[in-house]
């Protein structure tokens, strides 16, 4: 009799809610605008970013009612500034989106070692070279989200339009591979003088010396790197690169394939000569389809461009290459354990298999391959009937993705303004490719190492 | 109080004080100033407010910065470099580049744009109030919106396949000039925008100025025979002199500290010709987090400033009565 | 009012002692309209663009005067969820900060040009000498003194350090310097006291530099960027040009909407200039003392 009593009093016991023992905390992040669609919106609504963030907020705070989230929209203009300040006096938020991501800040100390947080399938599951971008010193800082970016430096649109009337063929499924030689052949018959008035009326593509990633892109066709594989030291200017520069400028001056005047062009001018159709051919992966997609329905394009993606032409005796980049979200040091689980909970939360698909929405592709499995880009662009078939070309691009600007750890922001120097320098022709290419090394070699 | 309306034959003419005295004074006649020191208490009083505020949120500031300038600035820690940064700086091919252009535009650009301001101030003095009104109107508009607008407006302005400018050259028969895109255009390409939609408050204010001159001045100066340069040299120019200083001071300053363009239009190029001191400080601090070496190229600035403010001083500073 | 005798002149004021001829005027009227126009002409295209409807604004060779136009761009901007918060944001910053700045700057400037001190003339220069420094050097002190204050995220936080005005107690100072010493002397003899004199003899006479003051820091604090940005932190507290940043970084190709939104930002600049610039027209710059 008293052990059934006891036995109840027990059940009972088990049953009462653990009383108040988990603490009240705020956790603050900070992101930049994300134009990710979300579950609540209504149809046809335009997201301004805002969205997600409250979201995600909202349904953390719904599992976890003692914790109170505030987000923060930072726009990218101005995100440094607000970094700074916070970073120097303190007040930094618990979880950011990485932009202006600093190696320098994980060594300082300044953020939480993910490591202990993540599980053995978080560690699979993650794209190796998402997590590698958050590897410092032995210990991982970023749990990745984005994997890529919007296909700039790894693919390319083709107007399928203009390339039947200048009578190419788009390359071969199943990944649209082509050489450059095979490219060179198509610009001609793509660049087009339509009313024989002399001046050009489509040129096959655009080049832009502000548009670091494509512009990088191109030199690295022939094999040249921007660094050496230790990173100590930028070797642009190999005779590989110098070749691969050359023939951009010859595209433009001796063939007019490109147009003039690509000096003062950033990527958004190639964007634009894509959507006017005044090029044949622009950059970007998915996400580009998406915004066609986007301008299309807010009336913001004339009229439709069917495009397909291609990867970048690759030489046969280098192989096909691609941007080999991703995002994520660091959490900053914590003096609260509870705090720090939560945070880390958090930046979980943000990037689980479920949540993490939400980027379908901006045709972006995921860092987990869990998700970027279920994802299928259904209805992200109406106008066409196949992205799915860009999907496919679109990750096998980017399976052939090296890093671009070097060791990870690396902070060479500083050597990068010289970059893009020396491209308005040869696409001016102020300067040769191989001066150009020789003073950004020197300059770069300065910059980042001293010397 | 005051009177609105034209002071115009009214009887009661509102500058009793020349006539009284029975003779005329160029401006710098007839001061009797105060004492110096005479001020005293309500000096400090009516100095306070800002004194205070200016002391919390300006001064302090100011020494932090100048006390960064001489460490190395990290996150969790700070060090003594003495004048390492200074030396980085002083040999930082980049910053002299962005010496030398900001000092190119901003010679211009304050020439140009406040010559402009006067030539219009001056020809709008006569005119009535309807013109002035208008012009006034007309010319300050573009100081209403904010210069990042202006910049983005121009870009397009400027913009190599679509803008306004090559077309307009293109009228005449001229090819498409990538204005922002030539290294030999670029800064030329921004003096330009700065010196056509600026000015508008500068013409406000020597209107303003102008206006205030009492008209028996003119009179006098008529009197005695004088042609329109005299008068603008003699009776003009002196007493205006004050807001001139005012222009010409804060003008340099503001040219010097050239930012919003350059980081809306060019952000520093082509090839570094548009790089500005105030950019390079930006990126210094902003995009490498090396705020020591960025306190030490605002000091540079800050030197510089100073030496041409206290030229414009000796020049333009004496003091002015009506 | 003008005088009865006189015809009034063609385009001239009837009581400039030097006038130009009527030829002359048609001259710089000339002039004037050329000089504007180069001004003008972008600020029209803004006007232009902002009615065009987005799919027209990359044409080339663009169009002077839109063949479509729509009310599209400015109904996508009113529609943003937190427009008019970020609209009251901006008016209270800037209201606020121009009535300070527009009172102290004054009684600083008549302070040091009238009520000298010993040290009236080192704290002169040290205002001068602190304009020299560009705000991105001391953004981050500002930002530590803020913190230390535990003014982030406040009105406070974020209006205070924008009183602060060495430029405007330059203005003043410059202003209130020329007005003659004998009025100020007068009333003091009549035993008036300073605030008095301050109120009823400076104020009327400088006017026109208050009235200048007074818009130019408006029109600043309208247009500020990044303070409001780096010491607000809850989205209450956002202002308009930071909202309005947000959404040029949406549509970077989009300039119908952008020149939509700048024309909007520019509506209550405007407003407060025709307000305030009747005070530079001759008549009231003009003033007497009656007794």
């Amino acid at each position: 009799m008293r052990r059934s009593a006891l036995k109840v009093l027990v059940a009972l016991l088990a049953l009462t809610p653990v009383a108040a023992a988990q603490p009240e905390i705020e956790l603050t992040w900070w992101i930049n605008p994300w134009r990710i669609v979300t579950p609540d919106m209504e149809e046809g609504q335009s997201p301004t970013g805002e969205e997600y963030a409250r979201y995600m907020s909202e349904r953390f705070m719904e599992l976890h009612p003692n914790v109170t989230v505030h987000y923060e929209i930072v726009p990218n203009a101005g995100y440094g500034e607000k970094i700074t300040t916070a970073i120097f006096s303190g007040t930094t938020p618990d979880i950011v989106k990485d932009l202006n991501w600093n190696p320098e800040w994980a060594r300082e100390g300044l953020l939480e070692p993910i490591d202990a947080f993540l599980t053995d399938e978080d560690r699979e599951d993650f794209l190796p070279y998402a997590l590698a971008k958050g590897n410092i010193d032995g210990q991982h800082y970023i749990w990745p989200w984005n994997n890529s970016n919007n296909g700039m430096g790894s693919t390319l649109l083709l107007n399928t339009a203009l390339f039947e009337e200048a009578g190419v063929e788009v390359p071969a499924l199943p990944d649209r591979a082509w050489t450059i030689d095979e490219f060179l052949a198509a610009a001609e018959k793509l660049t087009m003088d339509r009313d024989g008035d002399g001046t050009t009326d489509v040129y096959a593509i655009t080049f832009a010396a502000r548009d670091v990633e494509n512009m990088l892109a191109w030199l690295m066709r022939f094999g040249a790197k921007l660094m050496n594989d230790e990173g100590t030291e930028f070797v642009l200017n190999s005779e590989e690169g110098v070749r691969a520069l050359q023939l951009i400028v010859d595209l433009i001056y001796e063939h007019g394939y490109a147009p003039r005047g690509g000096e003062a062009l950033d990527v958004y001018g190639t964007i634009e000569n894509l959507h006017n159709g005044r090029a044949a051919i622009g950059y970007g992966g998915i996400y580009e389809i998406g915004r066609i997609d986007r301008y299309l329905k807010e009336g913001r394009m004339p009229n439709a461009i069917d495009v397909v993606i291609a990867p970048f032409p690759h030489d046969p005796a280098v192989g096909p290459i691609a941007y080999e980049t991703s995002g994520g979200f660091i959490v900053f040091k914590q003096e609260d354990d509870y705090k720090r689980e939560m945070a880390m909970e958090f930046a979980r939360f943000l990037t689980n298999t479920e949540n993490i698909q939400l980027l379908e929405s901006l045709l972006y592709v995921t860092a987990r391959r869990s998700a970027n499995a279920l994802l299928d880009f259904a209805d992200v662009a109406d106008y066409t009937d196949d992205v799915q078939t860009e999907v496919q070309v679109y990750q096998s691009a980017i399976d052939h993705g090296v890093p671009y600007f070097g060791p990870a750890d690396l902070d060479i922001s500083a050597a990068m303004e010289h970059f893009t120097a020396a491209m308005e320098a040869a696409l001016s022709r102020s300067k040769t490719p191989q001066q150009a290419l020789d003073d950004f090394v020197r300059e770069a070699n300065r910059a980042v190492f001293g010397r | 109080m005051s009177t609105t309306g034209s002071p115009a034959a009214i009887g009661g003419d509102t500058r009793p004080r020349a006539q009284a005295r029975g003779r005329v004074q160029g401006p710098e006649g007839g001061r009797r100033r105060r004492a110096p020191g005479s001020g005293g208490l309500w000096g400090v009083a009516f100095v306070a407010p800002q004194t205070l505020l200016f002391l919390a949120f300006f001064l302090i500031p100011v020494v932090i910065a100048v006390a960064l300038a001489f460490m190395e600035v990290r996150p969790t820690r700070m060090s003594w470099v003495g004048l390492d940064n200074f030396e980085r700086v002083l040999n930082d091919q980049l910053f002299h580049r962005a010496l030398l252009n900001t000092t190119v535009f901003t010679a211009v650009v304050v020439v140009f744009w406040l010559g402009k301001a006067l030539l219009i101030a001056y020809l709008l003095d006569p005119m009535n109030t309807a013109l002035q009104t208008f012009f006034k109107s007309a010319f300050y508009l573009p100081a209403v919106t904010s210069s990042i607008i202006i910049s983005l407006i121009w870009l397009w302005i400027f913009n190599p396949t679509f803008g306004l400018l090559n077309a307009f050259v293109g009228l005449f028969g001229v090819e498409p000039v990538a204005w922002l895109g030539n290294t030999s255009t670029a800064l030329p390409a921004l003096m330009f925008m700065q010196v056509v939609m600026g000015g508008g408050s500068s013409i406000v204010l020597l209107s303003a100025a102008l206006a205030r001159i009492p008209r028996d001045l003119y009179e006098v100066a008529l009197i005695d025979g004088a042609k329109r340069p005299t008068i603008f040299a003699k009776v003009i120019l002196p007493l205006i002199r004050p807001t001139l200083l005012y222009l010409v001071v804060t003008g340099t300053i503001n040219t010097f500290q050239v930012f919003d363009a350059v980081y809306v239009m060019t952000q520093g190029g082509p090839q570094f010709a548009t790089t500005t001191v105030v950019y390079r400080i930006y990126q210094e601090a902003f995009q490498r987090f090396n705020l020591g070496v960025a306190s030490a190229q605002a000091i540079v600035l800050f030197l510089i400033t100073l030496v041409l403010a206290a030229v414009q001083f000796r020049m333009l500073g004496q003091n002015v009565e009506y | 009012m003008a005088a009865i005798t006189r015809p009034d002149p063609f385009l001239r004021d009837p009581t400039h002692p030097v006038k130009p001829t009527p030829l002359g005027a048609v001259v710089i009227l000339l002039v004037l309209v050329v000089l504007s126009l180069a001004a003008l002409v972008p600020l029209y295209w803004m006007f232009a663009t902002s009615l065009t409807p987005s799919a027209m604004t990359v044409r080339f060779p663009p169009e002077l005067v839109p063949s479509e136009t729509t009310l599209d761009n400015y109904r996508a901007v009113l529609r943003q969820p937190n427009f008019w918060n970020w609209v009251k944001n901006s008016l209270i910053q800037s209201l606020s900060v121009t009535a300070v700045v527009v009172a102290t700057a004054s009684m600083a400037g008549y302070a040091l040009a009238k009520l000298p001190f010993p040290g009236s003339r080192a704290l002169f220069w040290l205002f001068i000498l602190s304009m020299m420094l560009p705000f991105e050097a001391i953004l981050v002190p500002l930002f530590l003194v803020v913190t230390r204050l535990g003014l982030i995220d406040t009105y406070l936080g974020l209006l205070l350090p924008l009183m602060a005005a060495p430029f405007s107690i330059f203005l003043m100072k410059q202003f209130i310097q020329t007005l003659p010493s004998e009025l100020i002397d007068a009333a003091r003899v009549d035993g008036a006291s300073e605030p008095r004199i301050f109120w009823e003899v400076v104020l009327p006479l400088v006017r026109p530099g208050l009235a200048f003051l007074g818009i130019i820091t408006f029109v600043a604090q309208w247009n500020s960027f990044v303070w409001p940005l780096v010491v607000t932190r809850s989205s209450g507290m956002r202002t308009l040009q930071v909202g309005l940043v947000l959404i040029r970084e949406q549509e970077p190709l989009f300039f119908g909407l952008q020149m939509a939104a700048a024309m909007l930002a520019a509506v209550p600049v405007v407003v407060i200039f025709f307000a305030f610039q009747r005070y530079f027209l001759r008549g009231v710059t003009v003033g007497a003392l009656k007794g």
